[in-house]
């Protein structure tokens, strides 16, 4: 009996062993160096090296759709998603099955070697079954026990394996934003600069003429046809307002941002020092005239134009400007920001 | 149009309201005291108006709800520096973070991030301390804003006005600084001003997906509140990311 619990406990204790087990993925991300790359709570993960690489590695049983990415110096964080392919993990599958029927295999073992102690308590034969028995058990346990914990991960659950190499975002160049709201001046009503209100129907009709549903998209890339993306941009400069061809202002801070609706439609906004001079953006048709020359016409008011020259010098002329029931010209020229 | 480090809250503006909205599209409103007086907010008189256009009392005896809110400011004065901070305020999940360092004060300093909890219970009129901070009771949820309101469906709105919007919605925040002699109103309309949803041409290919995005919506990260959904069928980890506080003031 002594050799039994002996044998019992050697290949018991060399063969079961039972952990949980956690995996992660190792991937590289490619970028510009000194780049941060983060969890979307802003974990660091890991800084783009000289190489324009780093080795990230994200726990199996997290999930992301996406990444951060903060280049040096900057505060700005620009997602970036994780592309990734669908994975069977057969080989786990299988070995966590492979692990189950060996141990079921081992456990089914003990009964006859039960059954020949109980017969004779000093039978080898039945000493070395449950031995072996339980050896295999834990074989299969040992086996199985870490592909079973590996397959409750939610890589393994849900089948995917994020790519080896993944790249962020930040060659897109970011634009920033016409805030078309009132400005709200303490103290007072919501102020508005009227201007050219008949406008505003045509912008509406344009604006949703221009939204459609696309059934097929293809990626961003650089087109020279591309007449919104060549003209937008920040022009800085100076201007006067003209009542009946008189001068009666003149500004000298004026800066005219125009941005990018598609390929043949900007939206242009003018700030006179600091202060947008119009209570909305107002949306032009853009069309080439000439060598990396362009007219820009406002939709509804086809006399209001703006000019952009292969410099990048721009004249604006919008005669229609209604401040208090008077017509005025309001005439720019300005020169674009590098 | 939002105040910024160029153009802040004018010195004079006795309230500033920052608006939050979560991922899944939870309106919080957390109201500012700018004066050196004591605020009396009046809940039965300040409203939700929804996107739907039901619109709901801040001051609802029938239904018990608690709120809390982590904020993170400094008063240096007259000016009011919200700061940056740093992860969520711990209502509906994450909320991302606010624009970082924005300075919606007069004077221009930048003040140390501190951080105050303050409870609102539903009661018909709650008072502010001179120069505090505190959370509306209530936290609403947008109709038509949210990672759930997405969908599958193709889109590409990228600069709407307001009469082209698919969801406008308003708050009033109805207050006093006078012990509740008189009353004012702030009201705030807010609408969503684009919804660009791409599909994932090659499957596992997100990041394309992205960048067409980013294409179609060269402004997005900077406008003052945004909202980015991944949809997927797995429910736990990370789909979505919000940026952006929105605010308005007196």
């Amino acid at each position: 009996m002594k050799h039994l619990i002996f044998k019992l406990f050697l290949l018991a204790g060399t063969t079961f062993t039972m952990f949980s087990c956690t995996t992660s993925q190792t991937m590289t991300i490619e970028g510009q160096p000194g780049t941060e790359i983060l969890t979307p709570g802003l974990k660091n993960l890991g800084t783009i090296g000289n190489n324009r690489k780093v080795n990230i590695k994200i726990p199996s049983d997290d999930y992301y759709a996406f990444l951060l990415a903060r280049s040096n110096g900057s505060k700005e964080l620009v997602p970036f998603a994780l592309d990734y392919r669908n994975k069977k993990y057969s080989g786990t599958k299988t070995q966590h099955a492979v692990g189950i029927g060996l141990a079921v295999a081992g456990l089914t073992g003990l009964i006859p070697g039960f059954a020949m102690i109980a017969a004779d308590s000093e039978s080898e034969v039945g000493g070395y079954i449950i031995a072996g028995s339980f050896g295999t058990a834990g074989i299969g346990c040992a086996i199985g026990m870490p592909a079973y914990f590996r397959l409750q991960q939610t890589q393994y659950q849900y089948q995917y394996k994020y790519l080896s190499h993944q790249s962020t975002n930040e060659d897109f160049t970011f634009t920033r934003p016409v805030d078309n709201g009132f400005v709200r001046t303490v103290g007072h009503e919501l102020q508005h600069h009227e201007t050219h209100v008949e406008n505003s129907e045509g912008i509406a009709a344009a604006t949703s003429a221009a939204i459609r549903r696309r059934g097929k998209t293809s990626a961003a890339t650089r087109n020279l046809r591309d007449y919104g993306q060549q003209v937008s941009g920040t022009f800085i400069g100076t201007g006067k307002l003209l009542l009946a061809g008189e001068e009666v202002e003149s500004y000298a801070d004026i800066k005219v941002v125009i941005k990018r609706v598609d390929k043949n439609n900007v939206l242009v906004e003018v700030y006179e020092s600091g202060e947008p001079f119009f209570n909305a953006a107002d949306k032009y048709s853009v069309k080439q005239n000439g060598k990396k020359k362009y007219m820009l016409s406002l939709k509804g008011i086809p006399s209001a134009t703006i000019s952009i020259s292969n410099q990048k010098n721009m004249v604006y002329l919008h005669p229609k400007v209604n401040i208090d029931g008077e017509i005025y010209t309001l005439s720019i020229t300005a020169s674009m920001q590098e | 149009m939002q105040p910024t480090t160029e153009r802040p809250i004018p010195d004079k503006a006795k309230i500033a309201v920052a608006y939050s909205i979560s991922g899944d599209g939870k309106l919080t409103a957390i109201v500012y005291n700018r004066t050196s007086e004591i605020m009396v907010i009046d809940q039965t008189k300040s409203f939700f108006v929804n996107s739907d256009g039901t619109s709901t009392s801040y001051y609802d005896p029938t239904v018990r709800t608690t709120s809390t809110t982590t904020t993170s400011s400094s008063t240096t004065g007259a000016s009011l520096n919200l700061g940056a901070l740093a992860g969520a305020f711990g209502i509906g999940g994450a909320l991302g973070t606010l624009a970082s360092g924005i300075n919606v004060g007069g004077s221009g300093t930048d003040g140390v991030s501190t951080t105050n909890t303050t409870y609102v219970a539903d009661l018909p009129q709650v008072s502010l301390a001179p120069r505090s901070n505190g959370a509306m009771s209530k936290v609403f949820h947008v109709t038509g804003l949210g990672a759930s309101s997405m969908g599958d469906m193709e889109a590409l709105h990228t600069h709407l006005n307001e009469a082209q919007s698919y969801c406008r919605f308003s708050v009033c925040i109805t207050y006093s600084v006078d012990n509740g002699k008189t009353f004012e109103k702030l009201v705030t309309d807010f609408y969503a001003n684009s919804m660009v949803i791409v599909p994932i041409q090659h499957k596992g290919k997100v990041n394309d997906a992205l960048r067409q995005v980013y294409a179609a919506k060269s402004d997005l990260l900077y406008e003052p509140w945004w909202l980015l959904h991944f949809n997927s069928n797995i429910p736990s980890g990370v789909r979505n990311m919000t940026q952006g506080v929105l605010f308005d003031y007196q």
